[in-house]
């Protein structure tokens, strides 16, 4: 922080905090954007062992989610998880991979849009968890998993 | 050649090849994707006893396209179904699959998936030049 920083008044404060979320946002979202037509250009074999296509259908699902996390993360404690890998998965699926100096989270979002997503993650120590949920709603183990390492 | 099947020692090292266009999507390239232990019939390795990591590379369509990565055989063995079977091939001694994945519950499965990422390492990296 800057010693002007301490000078803001609210309307500077608020348009500050709220440059700083549309330049969060807008980066994520591009870069989002870019690797889902980097994961659509993929063809068939594309990994030399018979590696499937992706549908875009599982990466817009996956991005939403991505999406929608971030955002109730960021209403619920105002802080800003850094963005995830989006990576090719298996069958189809995709995953989205999170791994920073603290936890190692990995979410799974099926090809099909009814099966159950997966996430499993830990703090490289004791803790971990792991489980199912609708693709449609956010899992609330793994919300309140998360806040804590935010 | 038929060669024999053997049991492969805890403490001996298995070889995976990587495909240079999974690397592309990591924020950072060093990192060993959770896809590169996807199982297809098993995963498909190659034992230390009978290969170099050199040698496996080679055995890739494109071999410079292919990074090899490595995992100790003793790490794989820590979940409980999971077992290293030799599996030799006529023109491949050493070829050996990780099996078991796909009968756990399907969290489990992208929880050992994100392990076993974590326990493998780089012995060929290979630029990404896109």
């Amino acid at each position: 922080m800057h010693i002007e920083d301490l000078n803001l008044n609210d309307s500077n404060l608020e348009s500050s905090w709220i440059d700083e979320l549309h330049k969060y946002f807008t980066t994520f979202y591009k870069e989002l954007e870019e690797t889902i037509t980097k994961i659509l250009n993929l063809q068939e074999n594309w990994d030399g062992e018979g590696g499937t296509r992706y549908t875009k259908e599982t990466l817009y699902r996956a991005a939403e989610f991505v999406k929608k996390l971030s955002f109730v993360l960021w209403r619920k404690t105002q802080k800003l998880i850094s963005p995830p890998n989006i990576l090719p998965g298996p069958d189809g699926s995709i995953d989205v991979h999170w791994k920073s100096t603290k936890f190692d989270l990995l979410v799974n979002i099926p090809e099909n849009p009814n099966e159950s997503a997966t996430f499993a993650s830990d703090d490289y120590e004791k803790n971990a968890v792991k489980g199912t949920f609708d693709q449609k709603k956010i899992n609330p183990a793994l919300f309140y998993w998360l806040i804590e390492f935010l | 050649m038929n060669w024999p099947i053997e049991i492969i020692p805890d403490q001996d090292i298995l070889y995976r090849r990587v495909h240079i266009n999974l690397l592309q999507f990591s924020h950072g390239f060093d990192e060993i994707p959770p896809y590169a232990f996807k199982d297809n019939n098993g995963i498909s390795t190659e034992w230390n006893k009978y290969t170099t990591p050199e040698e496996s590379q080679q055995r890739a369509l494109e071999p410079n396209k292919n990074g090899v990565i490595q995992i100790k055989v003793g790490f794989v063995k820590q979940f409980k179904y999971l077992s290293v079977d030799h599996a030799p091939i006529p023109q491949n001694r050493a070829h050996s699959n990780i099996n078991g994945l796909k009968p756990y519950k399907k969290e489990d499965q992208t929880d050992i998936r994100k392990r076993l990422a974590r326990m493998a390492e780089w012995i060929i990296k290979i630029s990404l030049t896109f």
